[in-house]
């Protein structure tokens, strides 16, 4: 298999994987302490494949979060700069949070047993 | 909430506005005032690179903000709009007039079956002008004879075709007419 194939499958695969894995960072970033958009976003860049995150896709998710009342905003006025829209994990936020990473943890013990039975 | 941003460069000027409109165009989906809240948020980030920008030059901290936002799409053409709407409603108004045109086409061919003597298409020699009658036409001449029913169930196949097709592409819901027409 050429390189491009293998890129073009990563890319698809990558791009599928991101998509749930992106809920739940937001919801951990949300959980370690109240935040706005811009430093959301900060956040996220720091975590593996999300270097190159289209920062404006971040704002119609945490919309939706919003309206499934997993998290709740406010916006604050600042002495300098723009007021900033302040984003806050609720307790439904933070109990499917905890049911996601749940989820997580369980696939990714179900792969790990995969890779050691075709090892062994 | 409403938040603005002031630019001195023309060129800065031009990139805020486009991006104002695209903005605005792809929250279009939102009501009223959630719209104007996440468009509020959208300005507020690119507020808040720009003041966080090392660069120098403000078109260039701006295209630097516009980018890592990401490429929202452009709204449609100001024409788009209100030709949309011209079509639909001529659409409407064709539609209507050759479904009875259709109608009537389908009424000949059943009363061709119990009447064929009179039923036909007929032609007057000193003019080239076609009639299509329910009665004989004295001094013309049919010209379909035994062919009047195929000719005519072809004829309203034809045009139910066409006005099916008219009719997905001007009034339907998922039609590019009816999508054009959204604002």
């Amino acid at each position: 298999m050429i390189g491009t194939e293998m890129d073009e499958i990563l890319d698809r695969w990558s791009s599928q994987a991101r998509k749930g894995y992106f809920e739940m960072l937001l919801l951990a970033r949300l959980k370690a302490g109240r935040a706005y958009g811009y430093q959301i976003v900060a956040s996220l860049k720091q975590a593996p494949g999300f270097e190159n995150l289209a920062e404006g896709t971040v704002y119609p998710v945490l919309a939706r979060m919003k309206k499934d009342g997993l998290v709740t905003a406010e916006w604050i006025a600042e002495d300098t700069g723009p007021p900033r829209k302040y984003y806050t994990v609720t307790d439904l936020g933070g109990r499917a949070l905890h049911a996601m990473q749940e989820i997580w943890r369980r696939m990714d013990e179900v792969l790990l047993a995969q890779s050691t039975k075709e090892t062994s | 909430m409403h938040l603005t941003v002031e630019f001195t460069t023309l060129e800065a000027r031009r990139l805020w506005t486009d991006f104002l409109k695209r903005l605005d165009w792809s929250n279009r989906h939102l009501a009223g005032p959630e719209r104007e809240e996440a468009n509020a948020e959208a300005i507020a980030h690119i507020a808040e690179h720009l003041a966080a920008s090392d660069l120098e030059n403000e078109t260039d901290r701006l295209r630097e903000a516009l980018n890592r936002f990401g490429v929202l799409p452009a709204p449609p053409p100001g024409w788009r709009k209100p030709l949309a709407i011209g079509l639909h409603y001529l659409a409407i108004m064709v539609i209507g007039a050759s479904g009875l045109v259709i109608l009537t086409l389908l009424h000949m061919t059943v009363m061709e079956v119990f009447n064929p003597t009179s039923v036909g298409l007929y032609m007057y020699p000193e003019d080239r002008v076609l009639t299509l009658s329910y009665e004989t036409q004295t001094g013309a001449r049919e010209l379909l004879g035994a062919w009047f029913i195929p000719t005519l169930l072809s004829v309203s196949a034809l045009a139910g075709a066409g006005l099916y097709g008219l009719w997905r592409v001007a009034l339907s819901p998922d039609g590019p007419v009816s999508r054009w027409m959204k604002p």
